[in-house]
């Protein structure tokens, strides 16, 4: 059951105060890697692959190694010869026999300065002998096709991991039997669609400092989303003892997924280990654009059935996303698109499959919301082309097909709490769904569900004698506002004191609160889980020294203010300081994530080769958009967005609408504008120039509405809050471009010249065919 | 982050300071003035010069200075101030248009008409980092041989991408050059050259001072319609500066400028010849957005494909001609 807050109604949380952190980065205060400065440290620079595929016949160093200047070089030749630690074990440190990407890191070097680490950078002999690369999902999975890994057979990987060929994850959801429904059915729609790839877009581009310590230990200083487990991973790679390796993570320049995985850090602790000097590796955005862990392209094809009724009878998907040079996390975004496909829809046939491929590309990452903005766009709008088919309003049509509460999942998990029908009802109302549109106008609705994460996660909170509350916690604050926001707002509540008066001391591992990190939007969930515990624990200490002070029963005693003092006379009572120096100096406490464990499956003989399919808390989210569509350019102006999410309880509102606001301009760039773009040697647009995010300039008018449904997992009832809000926007964006243009839009992003095409194709089919002849060869 | 390369910074202390300075350093010096579009392309060692002289401290080629024989603009006016200006907006419109969607705010205030109206061409294959552009093993425009858009053109096809250029065109305005031999004046109309690599008539040793708008007669209008795919940053993947007289009902002159489809705007005297004589009639805007259309060959450069920019051409003509034409 959600823990009832303490003295009965909630006074902190639910109410909104500025993030700790917001001050410092507004002043331009906040120290982030690249401000650091270390006495006597060496530059750093990375040697990466100009060939999207080539075999490296030999490398040599010995040139570059007699430069001015030069430090250290790490190379295949010089690091350990183990594979990197994900579940198909693909991947190296530096390339070894292939290099599988233009951009990725065949050696590094450290010198006096950054001049002299490239000069020797171009003075390091690679044979590359040039192969051709496979640069589409279509060549990818083509009889015959060359294979991106050659030596698949030999990898290692995890049980139950699908690794053939060029197919490197495959997953299946099944149940009752598509085929006959299908064939059953009144009337069966197809939609296909395909996806761009997309980066996370966070401004500060990687970077980390490396030094070596006298005790033979590592120090690393970074900007991740998950410094412990990528200290383990570092740890154990170099052969390093754990306890003697330390991450201090600084001020973080926005994440979004892309720095759950170690990048600049890896490179920087490799030459760091053959010097005695601290080494410092800043990616230029250039660099960061070709280390990306993209969010994935792919594309997809659902068929359903739907009875007269506007029933839905059955469902089939396939999708086939872009997992580019090694298999990394990229198997995540498979796994949730079947998850995500179907619902939150009554279908009581499904067949829904997902596939990731290889390709000489970059290495698809967990982008906020793996698959999420993908598979919510596909399904959104088929759903809206088969509402339209049987000839029903697509709020009617998805009313009509929704959970209730205590159906189930795909997966056969019984479902508690389902606010899918509210959420969407208060995106409609907010939207003015119904209304009358003028022409070139439209508006669309989307809604889909997501998952919490509960992490493993430690703190401690202490209360000193001079009055201060500190929080440790080993969650990182990457922007989210889960550390800064949420964390003293909880500890604010049961200390009776205000949020800002909470000192934070985040993510170092030599503070030993272990964090499993920033990601599946987990950060509340669990560090709140671990805060809140040591809160209590502290409160109750602090509660017994008053007993004794204030000679006063337990129960009668009230904490608010900064104090504790007895009911109804608020000047008998002593403060947070005194009541720690009573206790000989510091009231303090240690709290971790309590042992959650992940819902059952009443069917798990439908799953194949999946292993993600129970949902911790689930949560519902719905979009509505408006949207102007110039019908000459094919330009679509959104004007309004809003999103209704169903955030359990809302600990940090303030922080959640900026979750929500942020979500819905990062689906305004996928859905529009936000598209990779892969010539002969690579990536085209790394630079932010022309990799077209949306400015303050395009973002609509965006309107958060809070929808509280408390999990009975959460701390305090919360449901993970991160990654919903970037799933639905996109979606709905496209169902509005649909009906300002009655054509659905099937391939993201909607550039003004797709939207422009997908008219001149519709106006070439109603009027006179020949009046487009060789733009329609190539829409679809 | 992407450096600087080295080079020696000398702020010009008078205009005669500055031109001595590029006679004396030759090819390898450079000016700046904001400096949005130099230092962004030096970071991409697209430029490398040894020197950098400063215009900046020149502040008294900042001004927009109105007359009875029209307005002249100081090269080193920014593009917010000339954006804020009262009387470029009520008499020049086009212009305040053009300056008004250059990039960003920020860029704006930094930036300056002369460095927009000498902004460096742009091509998809060019503007790249040194790295990107030395797999693909360069192009003629820096540090390689051949065209890589058109790899059998003699010359660098890339694109001049200045919102202010096609619109001074249009308006017909003077640019007066400083160099070692003296002053002299060039209409906008001949200071561009349709060379990627060798975008202006103004030799490497001038400096551009000013911009002279001539005084309109009554009865002249002039828009200007630009197509980008956001609403900052962005520069013009299209471009329409339109500039018309009417006299009693009936056009008697019309400028049709089109850029960023070729390395110089591109004026369309066939879209003249179509308004000329005529009362603006919708007939007229049409065959007037028709030549605009024939006129255009963009290359594919440049974001969008040819087919697309080669349509907006004729959409976009005929939304700054309506913007023109009387009773708009």
């Amino acid at each position: 059951m959600p823990e009832a807050i303490p003295s009965g109604g909630r006074s902190v949380v639910g109410t909104r105060h500025p993030r700790s952190d917001a001050v410092a980065k507004v002043r331009g205060e906040a120290a982030y890697v690249a401000d650091l400065t270390f006495p006597g440290a060496l530059e750093a620079a990375v040697l990466r692959s100009p060939h999207p595929f080539a075999r490296i016949k030999r490398i040599d160093v010995s040139r570059a190694a007699s430069l001015p200047g030069v430090a250290a070089i790490a190379y295949a030749g010089n690091t350990p010869a183990i594979p990197l630690d994900f579940a198909i074990k693909d991947q190296y440190l530096f390339a070894r026999t292939y290099a599988r990407y233009a951009g990725e890191p065949v050696a590094a070097v450290a010198a006096h300065t950054k001049r002299q680490a490239e000069a020797a950078l171009a003075a390091i002999d690679v044979d590359y002998e040039v192969l051709t690369p496979v640069l589409s999902i279509d060549e990818a999975l083509a009889p015959g096709a060359p294979l991106v890994h050659p030596q698949w057979r030999t990898y290692e990987r995890s049980a139950g991991r699908v690794l053939r060929g060029n197919v490197c994850g495959y997953n299946r959801i099944r149940r009752g039997n598509v085929e006959r429904a299908l064939k059953r059915a009144w009337a069966v729609v197809e939609s296909r669609f395909t996806f761009s790839a997309g980066i996370p877009g966070y401004l500060e581009p990687r970077a980390a400092v490396a030094r070596r310590e006298p005790d033979g230990g590592l120090t690393v200083w970074c900007g991740s989303q998950s410094p412990y487990s990528n200290r383990e991973e570092l740890a154990a790679f170099f052969n390093l003892p754990l306890d003697k390796v330390r991450f201090v993570n600084q001020f973080v320049g926005g994440a979004f997924g892309g720095k759950i995985l170690l990048a600049a850090e890896w490179y920087a602790a490799a030459l760091a280990l053959q010097c005695d000097r601290p080494v410092r590796l800043v990616f230029s955005r250039h660099e960061d654009g070709l280390h990306v862990f993209a969010r994935h392209g792919g594309r997809a094809l659902i068929r359903s059935g739907v009875a007269q009724d506007g029933g839905l009878t059955a469902m089939q998907a396939s999708f086939v996303f872009d997992g580019g040079a090694y298999s990394g996390y990229g198997n995540g975004a498979a796994l949730i698109a079947t998850m995500l496909v179907s619902a939150p829809y009554r279908i009581p046939n499904l067949d829904l499959e997902a596939t990731l491929v290889y390709t000489n590309k970059q290495i698809a990452g967990p982008v906020r919301a793996p698959g999420g903005p993908q598979a919510t766009f596909a399904k959104e709008v088929h759903i809206d082309e088969v509402a339209a088919r049987v000839g029903c309003d697509p709020v009617t049509f998805r009313l009509r097909n929704m959970w209730d509460e205590e159906d189930e999942s795909p997966a056969g998990q019984r479902l508690r709490g389902v606010s899918a029908k509210r959420v969407l009802q208060a995106a409609a109302d907010a939207i003015g769904w119904g209304t009358p549109c003028r022409p070139n106008r439209g508006r669309g609705i989307a809604c889909s569900w997501w998952f919490s994460s509960c992490g493993r996660s430690e703190a401690r909170v202490e209360v000193r004698a001079d009055g201060s509350v500190h929080v440790t916690s080993g969650n990182p604050e990457v922007g989210t506002g889960a550390a800064t926001g949420s964390l003293p707002i909880i500890v604010a509540e049961h200390l009776g004191t205000s949020p800002g008066s909470v000192f934070l001391h985040l993510a170092d591992t030599a503070d030993a609160a272990y964090d499993s990190g920033v990601g599946g939007s987990a950060s509340t969930f669990s560090a709140g889980w671990a805060v809140l515990a040591a809160a209590r624990d502290v409160r109750e200490q602090l509660l017994s020294v008053a007993e004794h002070a204030l000679e006063a029963r337990r129960d009668d005693i009230v904490i608010g203010e900064g104090r504790l003092f007895v009911r109804g006379s608020p000047e008998h009572g002593i403060s947070l300081g005194e009541a720690a120096a009573l206790a000989g100096g510091v009231v303090c406490a240690t709290g971790a994530t309590p042992q959650i464990d992940d819902p059952s499956l009443e069917h798990p003989a439908r799953l194949e080769h999946h292993e993600f399919a129970a949902w911790l808390a689930p949560s519902f989210t719905a979009s509505a958009a408006e949207v102007q569509v110039d019908p000459e350019t094919g330009r679509v102006t959104v004007e309004r967005i809003v999103t209704a999410q169903d955030v359990g309880t809302a600990i940090d509102p303030a922080g959640i609408e900026g979750q929500i606001e942020g979500g819905a301009v990062q689906a305004l760039g996928f859905a529009l504008s936000e598209e990779l773009q892969f010539g002969p040697h690579g990536i085209m647009n790394t630079g932010l120039g022309d990799y077209l995010m949306p400015t303050i300039a395009d973002a609509p008018d965006i309107q958060p509405i809070i929808i509280e449904s408390p999990s009975h997992e959460g701390p305090l009832g919360a449901k993970g809050v991160g990654e919903p809000p970037v799933t639905t926007p996109g979606a709905a964006i496209g169902n509005a471009v649909y009906h300002a243009t009655g054509n659905p839009p099937h391939d993201v992003p909607l550039t003004p010249e797709r939207v422009w095409r997908g008219l001149a194709q519709s106006r070439a089919d109603t009027t006179s065919a020949a009046e487009f002849p060789h733009e329609t060869a190539k829409t679809r | 982050m992407l450096r600087l390369p080295p080079f020696a910074y000398h702020p010009a202390a008078s205009l005669e300071d500055a031109v001595g300075m590029l006679a004396r350093y030759g090819w390898r010096a450079l000016v700046v003035s904001g400096g949005t579009d130099l230092f962004a392309n030096m970071k991409q060692r697209l430029f490398t010069p040894e020197v950098v002289v400063g215009l900046r401290p020149l502040r008294e080629l900042s001004y927009v200075r109105a007359s009875e024989g029209g307005v002249a603009i100081g090269a080193l006016t920014t593009l917010t101030h000339i954006a804020e200006d009262p009387v470029i907006e009520s008499r020049y419109p086009a212009l305040h248009e053009a300056v008004s969607v250059i990039s960003t705010p920020q860029l704006r205030n930094m930036g300056t008409l002369g460095g927009n109206i000498c902004l460096d061409t742009r091509c998809n294959y060019y503007n790249q980092d040194y790295d990107w552009r030395r797999a693909l093993g360069f192009c003629m425009k820096k540090d390689g041989q051949v065209c890589r858009v058109a790899p059998k053109s003699p010359t660098c096809v890339a694109v001049n991408s200045s919102d202010s250029a096609p619109v001074l065109i249009a308006y017909g305005a003077t640019l007066r050059l400083a160099g070692p031999e003296g002053r002299r004046e060039v209409p906008a109309a001949e200071f561009f050259r349709n060379d990627g690599m060798r975008p202006w008539c103004k030799r490497p040793d001038e400096i551009l001072t000013e911009v002279r708008l001539p005084a309109l007669p009554a009865g002249t209008r002039a828009a200007y319609r630009k197509l980008r795919l956001r609403n900052a940053i962005d520069f013009p993947i299209l471009g329409v500066a339109v500039m018309l007289q009417v006299e009693a009902g009936v056009c008697v002159r019309a400028r049709v400028v089109l850029n960023a489809v070729a390395s110089k705007p591109v004026e369309v005297p066939d879209a003249a010849a179509a308004l000329v004589g005529t009362d603006l009639n919708p007939r007229a805007l049409d065959e007037a957005a028709d030549a605009a259309y024939a006129a255009g060959k963009p290359l594919d450069n440049t974001s969008g494909s040819i087919p697309y920019r080669k349509r907006m051409l004729r959409v976009f003509a005929r939304r700054a001609l309506a913007a023109c034409a009387p009773g708009s």
